[in-house]
């Protein structure tokens, strides 16, 4: 959806089977990417931060879950991936591929995570406010919500890792790269 | 009916966190989950390289064959098998260096399959060395500490000379844009040749800038002419189908000639 001034015309604004076929997927996706970059990190033997992203995809799991039982009633379109009427290429809460590095440390996979959290929140509340159908408006209020409270929840452990007070996160890997890029043999 | 996910294979990709390549593999699964594909009747063909890797981690049949030469053995397989969904795939080395033949003549043949170059300008399992693709003031590697110093290789300008009937480039920052692409480029009766700008974040963390630089062209023609005009005046960071022409998909049948009466065809 690239012209804005056109969203408000899209089914995503004006049918809830629609808006919600894309709060599931906006959930699924941000787990799913999640769990594959925790994966990546256990390949390359970063078991610090494998675990921390994995704490990260479980949440995420646990918000898909709640986001499909919340629909469970409901009979709702089914999309290919290019469907979906998202503000940019990507549903809102997933890593942008150009954000990860494997010298990356766990306070830029909290930040990366903060950053999506935020990304959901202002397209829900984007929706809350501009949409005109009241039903919804509710949900995409409830969601914003919902969203906001994640982001304050991973503030928090950001926050926590910053003042040191979480000995299991502070514990970044080194970052010395033993094996750096360009060296030929 | 699948859904994406369930078109990844359990292998787990060893590609570095960032690496482009994820997103390709995504796009693949979400193209296959819109067009239904069974997982039987699809054949991913790769050479050698990070991003021939790539069908170890879908659930289908994948052949990772020989440096440069995944071509001609999906061009092959895809004769003797047309009703397989084939999909031929590597990276910029592979494809454009030591299979560069390859690529002229499977163009110009227009056998009816998929090739998909995931072109991040660097050999990346090989520790960073410039590609064909690789900008001629690339100073990253010391084994060309004054870049390469030669003009890059144009793919898609010579897909389009050499005769490909379906030309488009996407980018790894939008891999559902680039399942739409596969999705088109499945059903195209020909050669649809994919450039995918994969960024690699380890050897070249400048293409970060891509996600910014990356832009949509939707100029597809059917005219040749037309293309060829885009394409050498393009700067290399458009996406989007640019050229779309059925005509005739090799081999070419005949329907008299049976395996009774093969050798008399070729009777001098």
């Amino acid at each position: 959806m690239s012209a804005g001034a056109d969203k408000k015309d899209s089914p995503l604004w004006l049918d809830r089977a629609v808006f919600l076929a894309h709060s599931v997927a906006l959930e699924q996706e941000a787990a799913d990417r999640m769990h594959e970059l925790a994966e990546t990190m256990a390949v390359h033997n970063n078991p610090a931060l494998h675990e921390l992203l994995s704490s990260l995809a479980a949440h995420s799991d646990s918000h898909a879950l709640d986001m499909k039982a919340l629909c469970r009633n409901e009979t709702l379109p089914r999309f290919k991936a290019w469907e979906y009427s998202w503000p940019d290429d990507e549903s809102p809460e997933i890593f942008h591929y150009s954000s990860v590095h494997y010298l990356m440390s766990a306070e830029d996979a909290l930040q990366s995570a903060l950053e999506v959290e935020q990304s959901a929140e202002t397209f829900y509340r984007d929706i809350a406010d501009n949409a005109t159908n009241p039903a919804i408006k509710q949900l995409a209020e409830q969601f914003a919500t919902e969203e906001q409270e994640h982001a304050r929840s991973i503030a928090n452990r950001l926050s926590a890792l910053k003042a040191g007070f979480q000995n299991d996160l502070s514990k970044d890997p080194d970052q010395t790269d033993f094996d750096p890029p360009h060296t030929p043999e | 009916m699948l859904s994406a996910k369930q078109y990844k294979s359990g292998v787990k990709p060893i590609w570095c966190p960032g690496c482009g390549h994820f997103a390709v593999l995504n796009a693949i699964t979400k193209a296959f989950a819109a067009l239904e594909q069974a997982p039987e009747d699809a054949v991913l063909v790769s050479g050698i390289g990070c991003s021939s890797r790539l069908p170890a981690y879908i659930n289908s049949y994948g052949f990772h064959g020989v440096h440069g030469r995944a071509l001609p053995v999906a061009a092959g397989l895809k004769v003797a098998r047309p009703d397989l969904n084939v999909i031929a795939m590597g990276g910029d080395g592979d494809g454009f260096s030591i299979g560069g033949n390859h690529f002229l003549h499977a163009s110009r043949r227009n056998v009816d399959i998929v090739y998909i170059v995931m072109d991040n300008e660097v050999y990346g399992m090989t520790k960073g060395q410039a590609s064909p693709t690789t900008p001629a003031s690339w100073e990253h590697s010391k084994l060309t500490p004054h870049g390469p110093e030669v003009r890059p290789f144009q793919p898609c300008a010579i897909a389009l000379a050499s005769g490909a009937s379906f030309i488009a480039r996407g980018y790894s920052g939008d891999p559902n844009g680039l399942a739409h692409m596969l999705f088109e480029a499945v059903q195209h009766p020909g050669f649809a040749f994919i450039q995918v700008l994969s960024q690699c974040p380890t050897f070249c963390p400048e293409q970060k800038q891509w996600k910014e630089t990356v832009h949509l062209e939707e100029v597809c023609t059917d005219d040749p002419v037309k293309a060829a005009a885009f394409l050498h005046g393009d700067d290399g960071l458009s996406k989007g189908i640019f050229y779309r022409q059925p005509r005739p998909t090799w081999p070419v049948e005949h329907p008299d000639t049976q395996p009774t009466n093969l050798r008399k065809s070729f009777e001098i």
